[in-house]
């Protein structure tokens, strides 16, 4: 058994509200799921609608700028590399994507955000005119409709870094900050952050994170967009469903047990991969710290049962369930044993005195 | 002429272009990653029917997102409309949501551009 690895990416997000890391299949019906996922999260925000649509804006002009240079510089053996990140702390939203770049392009690009990083609001207003009613311009990039947009919506200087990657390429970090309402950061997110979350990710073999208050509504979202990414991983129906299962079982886990915040929220992370031949699903919550120890027991005495044992025990427990509630609420746990290869790994880590209960299964 | 008709998707929005009441309408998303292939169409029937308009000609748009190549787009179907000419009227009106002064400034931009009374309107 390895290590869990949701504990290195929690360290990293958890003074987000919430966080969405991505380094899956890149295509414009991804890119429909996640501004799916992010307009129900912002759905119970504060913030006003007019912020809201700046988001999605952002979301979809980062990604896209994925999409259309990004996808190119990749060598055949990669089969992924970039990377797109949203994220909300402290009443800012970061939205930073990653892709390979030819270092042939670097100096284009970094001129014209230097360009409009030094422009005032009328001058940047001037700059969309042109470049919006000029077509040639256009077409050859001119300061690059999408940033002079970014720019003028964030109002706030565009975060780019080039990561050296060989003697023909580099990565390109490029970041977005929104601030809404009052903020005084005390924990800006920096673009290197990106950086250090794409090692942790990859590492792992893993493609999606979520972060934040996991409900019914998002649920479907991130089923979808990694349901999205095992189709074409795996073109057996059986593996196609039998991973589905599980995760539908683990983040159900989160929305159903987990502690509510003050605010109501039930905070969770959830993550999503695949090395080799196994997916693996990984999902922290945090639990009343009484029934952790009651928990970690339930779980070990399911891992101690083989297949047809734990069947056995499931038929019983669906018969005897009522009874018994504090069993009943185990069932998913059960079927998550049951289709696990080397049974459900288990771990608690404590933050701020409360804690949090992570447990990944191998399907 | 034939009504144009396209059922939106969920990176593309709903276009309704009704020749015989000259009402035409777009709404939803607009994020095709190629906005030219999904709006050349529409601009081949809007410069048909711009020869040949309705004497009252109501071009709305209406989106819940927009990325910024898509307002290149919807600033070339205005300029085809433009064309129309007196005693034919045209009317462009621009949603946005309430506060959302993003959109509402994408909207003064466009108006600006084109040099036309686009109206702007609050989404109710």
């Amino acid at each position: 058994m390895g290590k869990i690895i949701n504990q290195a990416l929690y360290e990293e997000l958890k003074d987000d509200d919430l966080s969405f890391i991505y380094l899956g299949r890149f295509d414009n019906s991804v890119l429909g799921m996640a501004t799916e996922l992010w307009k129900g999260y912002m759905g119970k925000s504060s913030d006003t609608e007019g912020q809201k649509n700046k988001v999605s804006f952002l979301m979809i002009e980062s990604f896209q700028n994925i999409l259309r240079y990004g996808l190119s510089g990749r060598t055949e053996d990669e089969t992924s590399g970039e990377i797109f990140v949203v994220r909300r702390r402290e009443n800012t939203y970061y939205i930073t994507s990653g892709n390979y770049i030819d270092n042939s392009k670097i100096e284009n690009i970094q001129g014209k955000l230097e360009r409009v990083n030094s422009m005032t609001a009328d001058e940047l207003k001037q700059i969309f005119v042109e470049t919006l009613t000029n077509k040639q311009l256009s077409k050859e990039g001119g300061a690059g409709l999408g940033f002079v947009e970014m720019i003028r919506k964030t109002k706030e200087k565009l975060e780019f870094k080039f990561v050296p990657v060989d003697k023909n390429r580099s990565f390109f970090y490029f970041q977005l900050k929104l601030k809404c309402g009052d903020t005084n950061a005390q924990q800006p997110i920096s673009i290197d952050s990106a950086e250090h979350l794409k090692n942790i990710m990859e590492q792992n073999h893993k493609f999606l994170a979520v972060k934040g208050d996991i409900d019914r509504t998002t649920v479907n979202q991130i089923l979808l967009m990694a349901e999205n990414n095992i189709a074409v991983l795996d073109p057996e129906l059986t593996t196609q469903r039998k991973v589905y299962h599980i995760m539908v079982e683990m983040i159900q886990n989160i929305s159903k047990h987990a502690v509510p915040s003050e605010n109501g929220c039930h905070e969770g992370l959830f993550s999503f991969g695949k090395c080799g031949q196994e997916y693996s699903v990984t999902a922290s919550n945090y639990v009343d710290s009484n029934s952790t120890e009651r928990l970690k027991a339930y779980i070990n005495v399911l891992n101690s049962k083989n297949r047809e044992q734990l069947d056995e025990y499931y038929k019983q427990v669906l018969r005897n369930g009522h009874d018994n509630l504090e069993i009943a609420s185990g069932l998913g746990l059960i079927d998550i044993a049951r289709e696990s290869k080397d049974g459900i790994l288990v771990q608690t880590d404590t933050y701020d005195n409360k804690s949090l209960l992570t447990i990944e299964c191998q399907v | 002429m034939q009504k144009l008709y396209i059922e939106a998707t969920s990176t593309t929005p709903r276009v309704v272009f009704d020749p015989d009441d000259g009402k035409l309408m777009i709404t939803g998303r607009s994020m095709p990653e190629d906005s030219d292939t999904f709006y050349s169409p529409i601009f081949n029937w809007l410069e048909e029917y711009a020869a040949n308009p309705k004497s009252y000609t109501e071009l709305v748009f209406n989106f819940e997102y927009y990325n910024s190549a898509t307002l290149r787009c919807v600033l070339e179907l205005m300029s085809i409309l433009k064309n129309i000419k007196e005693p034919n009227t045209l009317k462009i009106i621009w949603y946005y949501e309430d506060g959302d002064e993003s959109s509402q400034e994408n909207g003064e931009d466009l108006r600006y551009t084109i040099n036309f009374p686009i109206e702007l309107r609050v989404i109710e």
